[in-house]
Protein backbone atom coordinates (compact mmCIF):
# COMPACT_ATOMS: atom_id res chain seq x y z
CA UNK A 1 0.00 0.00 0.00
CA UNK A 2 1.38 3.32 -1.02
CA UNK A 3 0.40 6.69 0.28
CA UNK A 4 -0.02 9.51 -2.14
CA UNK A 5 -1.11 13.07 -2.10
CA UNK A 6 -2.32 15.04 -5.05
CA UNK A 7 -2.78 18.79 -5.11
CA UNK A 8 -4.88 20.37 -7.80
CA UNK A 9 -5.21 24.00 -8.73
CA UNK A 10 -8.42 25.33 -10.21
CA UNK A 11 -9.33 28.76 -11.57
CA UNK A 12 -10.77 31.27 -9.09
CA UNK A 13 -13.77 32.18 -11.21
CA UNK A 14 -15.62 28.87 -10.96
CA UNK A 15 -19.15 29.05 -9.65
CA UNK A 16 -19.77 27.56 -6.24
CA UNK A 17 -21.64 24.61 -7.71
CA UNK A 18 -19.04 24.03 -10.40
CA UNK A 19 -16.24 23.97 -7.87
CA UNK A 20 -18.20 21.66 -5.64
CA UNK A 21 -18.88 19.32 -8.53
CA UNK A 22 -15.23 19.26 -9.47
CA UNK A 23 -13.91 18.64 -5.98
CA UNK A 24 -16.35 15.89 -5.11
CA UNK A 25 -16.16 14.50 -8.64
CA UNK A 26 -12.42 13.98 -8.37
CA UNK A 27 -12.86 12.51 -4.92
CA UNK A 28 -15.47 10.06 -6.17
CA UNK A 29 -13.45 9.05 -9.18
CA UNK A 30 -10.41 8.56 -7.04
CA UNK A 31 -12.29 6.35 -4.63
CA UNK A 32 -14.53 4.39 -6.93
CA UNK A 33 -12.93 4.23 -10.32
CA UNK A 34 -9.25 4.14 -9.48
CA UNK A 35 -9.34 2.24 -6.22
CA UNK A 36 -8.01 4.94 -3.91
CA UNK A 37 -8.56 4.23 -0.24
CA UNK A 38 -8.89 6.45 2.81
CA UNK A 39 -9.34 9.50 0.64
CA UNK A 40 -9.06 12.70 2.64
CA UNK A 41 -9.93 16.01 1.01
CA UNK A 42 -8.24 19.10 2.27
CA UNK A 43 -9.27 22.43 0.81
CA UNK A 44 -6.70 25.15 1.10
CA UNK A 45 -9.02 27.65 -0.47
CA UNK A 46 -8.23 30.62 -2.62
CA UNK A 47 -4.62 31.71 -2.67
CA UNK A 48 -2.63 34.28 -4.55
CA UNK A 49 -0.46 32.69 -7.21
CA UNK A 50 3.25 33.37 -7.35
CA UNK A 51 2.92 33.98 -11.08
CA UNK A 52 -0.11 34.31 -13.33
CA UNK A 53 -1.54 31.15 -14.89
CA UNK A 54 -4.05 31.61 -17.73
CA UNK A 55 -4.06 35.28 -16.74
CA UNK A 56 -5.41 34.47 -13.29
CA UNK A 57 -3.60 35.85 -10.29
CA UNK A 58 -5.49 33.67 -7.84
CA UNK A 59 -6.29 30.01 -7.66
CA UNK A 60 -8.20 27.52 -5.59
CA UNK A 61 -6.13 24.68 -4.14
CA UNK A 62 -7.42 21.28 -3.12
CA UNK A 63 -5.29 18.55 -1.59
CA UNK A 64 -6.23 14.85 -1.72
CA UNK A 65 -4.51 12.36 0.51
CA UNK A 66 -5.10 8.71 -0.25
CA UNK A 67 -3.70 5.23 -0.35
CA UNK A 68 -3.49 2.98 -3.34
CA UNK A 69 -2.12 -0.42 -4.25
CA UNK A 70 -0.70 0.33 -7.62
CA UNK A 71 0.68 3.07 -9.76
CA UNK A 72 -2.26 2.73 -12.13
CA UNK A 73 -4.47 4.61 -9.69
CA UNK A 74 -2.24 7.67 -9.96
CA UNK A 75 -1.72 7.44 -13.69
CA UNK A 76 -5.45 7.01 -14.22
CA UNK A 77 -6.28 9.98 -12.06
CA UNK A 78 -3.65 12.13 -13.70
CA UNK A 79 -4.90 11.24 -17.16
CA UNK A 80 -8.35 12.42 -16.09
CA UNK A 81 -7.01 15.61 -14.57
CA UNK A 82 -5.11 16.42 -17.73
CA UNK A 83 -8.34 16.32 -19.68
CA UNK A 84 -10.18 18.52 -17.24
CA UNK A 85 -10.25 22.14 -18.34
CA UNK A 86 -10.84 23.35 -14.83
CA UNK A 87 -7.61 21.93 -13.48
CA UNK A 88 -4.79 24.34 -14.13
CA UNK A 89 -2.08 22.42 -12.32
CA UNK A 90 -1.71 19.21 -10.38
CA UNK A 91 1.06 17.51 -8.47
CA UNK A 92 1.21 14.00 -7.07
CA UNK A 93 3.73 13.07 -4.42
CA UNK A 94 4.42 9.76 -2.73
CA UNK A 95 4.04 10.27 0.95
CA UNK A 96 5.24 6.86 2.11
CA UNK A 97 8.69 7.44 0.65
CA UNK A 98 8.79 10.81 2.29
CA UNK A 99 7.84 9.24 5.58
CA UNK A 100 10.66 6.75 5.16
CA UNK A 101 13.10 9.57 4.54
CA UNK A 102 11.64 11.35 7.54
CA UNK A 103 12.34 8.34 9.74
CA UNK A 104 15.88 8.20 8.46
CA UNK A 105 16.46 11.85 9.21
CA UNK A 106 15.07 11.41 12.71
CA UNK A 107 17.52 8.62 13.38
CA UNK A 108 20.30 10.67 11.96
CA UNK A 109 19.57 13.71 14.07
CA UNK A 110 19.22 11.57 17.18
CA UNK A 111 22.62 10.10 16.49
CA UNK A 112 24.02 13.54 15.93
CA UNK A 113 22.65 14.82 19.18
CA UNK A 114 24.13 11.91 21.08
CA UNK A 115 27.43 12.53 19.43
CA UNK A 116 27.34 16.18 20.34
CA UNK A 117 26.54 15.47 23.94
CA UNK A 118 29.36 13.00 24.14
CA UNK A 119 31.81 15.64 23.06
CA UNK A 120 33.27 18.10 25.51
CA UNK A 121 31.00 21.08 26.07
CA UNK A 122 33.80 23.58 25.46
CA UNK A 123 34.28 22.84 21.82
CA UNK A 124 37.39 24.69 20.83
CA UNK A 125 36.73 26.64 17.70
CA UNK A 126 39.46 25.66 15.35
CA UNK A 127 39.19 27.35 12.05
CA UNK A 128 41.84 29.24 10.22
CA UNK A 129 44.40 26.72 9.13
CA UNK A 130 47.48 28.86 9.44
CA UNK A 131 49.60 29.03 12.56
CA UNK A 132 49.28 31.83 15.07
CA UNK A 133 51.80 34.53 14.76
CA UNK A 134 53.22 35.39 18.10
CA UNK B 1 44.14 30.04 27.15
CA UNK B 2 45.77 27.77 24.67
CA UNK B 3 42.65 27.53 22.61
CA UNK B 4 41.95 31.25 22.46
CA UNK B 5 42.17 31.22 18.73
CA UNK B 6 41.47 34.15 16.48
CA UNK B 7 37.86 34.49 15.46
CA UNK B 8 36.48 32.75 18.52
CA UNK B 9 33.89 34.75 20.36
CA UNK B 10 35.43 33.98 23.70
CA UNK B 11 38.93 34.83 22.57
CA UNK B 12 40.00 36.62 25.69
CA UNK B 13 43.48 37.41 26.89
CA UNK B 14 46.20 39.49 25.36
CA UNK B 15 46.27 38.26 21.83
CA UNK B 16 48.13 40.32 19.33
CA UNK B 17 46.30 41.35 16.23
CA UNK B 18 47.58 39.28 13.40
CA UNK B 19 49.02 40.80 10.29
CA UNK B 20 46.51 38.89 8.19
CA UNK B 21 43.10 40.45 7.86
CA UNK B 22 41.26 37.16 7.96
CA UNK B 23 42.68 36.37 11.36
CA UNK B 24 40.93 39.17 13.15
CA UNK B 25 37.78 39.56 11.08
CA UNK B 26 34.88 38.03 12.90
CA UNK B 27 33.91 34.80 11.22
CA UNK B 28 30.77 32.96 12.13
CA UNK B 29 30.81 29.29 11.44
CA UNK B 30 28.06 28.17 9.06
CA UNK B 31 25.86 25.29 9.99
CA UNK B 32 22.92 23.46 8.49
CA UNK B 33 19.78 24.90 10.00
CA UNK B 34 17.75 21.82 9.13
CA UNK B 35 20.17 19.50 10.91
CA UNK B 36 20.22 21.81 13.89
CA UNK B 37 16.48 22.19 14.30
CA UNK B 38 15.81 18.54 13.47
CA UNK B 39 13.22 19.21 10.78
CA UNK B 40 12.43 15.67 9.65
CA UNK B 41 11.24 16.48 6.18
CA UNK B 42 11.13 19.56 3.98
CA UNK B 43 7.63 19.85 2.62
CA UNK B 44 6.77 21.68 -0.58
CA UNK B 45 3.65 23.03 1.12
CA UNK B 46 5.67 24.93 3.70
CA UNK B 47 5.99 28.03 1.56
CA UNK B 48 7.12 30.30 4.34
CA UNK B 49 10.13 28.16 5.11
CA UNK B 50 11.04 27.69 1.47
CA UNK B 51 10.73 31.36 0.63
CA UNK B 52 13.55 32.01 3.07
CA UNK B 53 15.87 30.07 0.77
CA UNK B 54 15.11 32.14 -2.30
CA UNK B 55 17.13 35.12 -3.33
CA UNK B 56 15.69 38.41 -4.39
CA UNK B 57 15.30 37.16 -7.95
CA UNK B 58 13.73 33.96 -6.63
CA UNK B 59 16.81 31.88 -7.31
CA UNK B 60 17.66 29.14 -4.85
CA UNK B 61 20.30 30.18 -2.35
CA UNK B 62 23.42 28.05 -2.88
CA UNK B 63 24.76 25.80 -0.19
CA UNK B 64 27.93 27.76 0.15
CA UNK B 65 25.94 30.79 1.24
CA UNK B 66 23.24 29.23 3.41
CA UNK B 67 25.44 26.54 4.93
CA UNK B 68 22.81 23.87 4.39
CA UNK B 69 24.20 20.34 4.29
CA UNK B 70 24.11 18.31 1.07
CA UNK B 71 21.24 16.06 2.12
CA UNK B 72 19.00 18.91 3.13
CA UNK B 73 19.94 21.08 0.18
CA UNK B 74 18.79 18.29 -2.11
CA UNK B 75 15.46 18.00 -0.29
CA UNK B 76 15.11 21.75 -0.24
CA UNK B 77 15.68 22.11 -3.96
CA UNK B 78 13.16 19.39 -4.73
CA UNK B 79 10.59 21.02 -2.46
CA UNK B 80 11.12 24.46 -4.00
CA UNK B 81 10.75 23.07 -7.50
CA UNK B 82 7.53 21.32 -6.57
CA UNK B 83 6.18 24.48 -5.03
CA UNK B 84 7.08 26.41 -8.17
CA UNK B 85 5.09 24.06 -10.32
CA UNK B 86 2.00 24.75 -8.23
CA UNK B 87 2.65 28.51 -8.33
CA UNK B 88 3.22 28.57 -4.59
CA UNK B 89 6.64 30.04 -5.24
CA UNK B 90 7.85 32.12 -8.17
CA UNK B 91 10.26 30.92 -10.83
CA UNK B 92 11.54 34.45 -11.18
CA UNK B 93 10.90 37.82 -9.68
CA UNK B 94 11.38 41.13 -11.38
Amino acid sequence: MRQYETTILTPPNLAESELEALVTGVEKELGERFGGQKVVVNRWGKKTLAYPIRKFTEGYYVLYEYEADSESCVSGLEARLRLNENVMRFLTVRRDEERKAEEKMRERSAKRRKHQEAEEPDTAETFGDDEDIE
Amino acid sequence: MANGRAGGRGAKGAKKKSFYKKDYLFKRKKYCKFCDSGVPFIDYKDTKLLAGYLRERAKIVPRRISGTCAIHQRQLTAAIKRARHLALLPFTQD
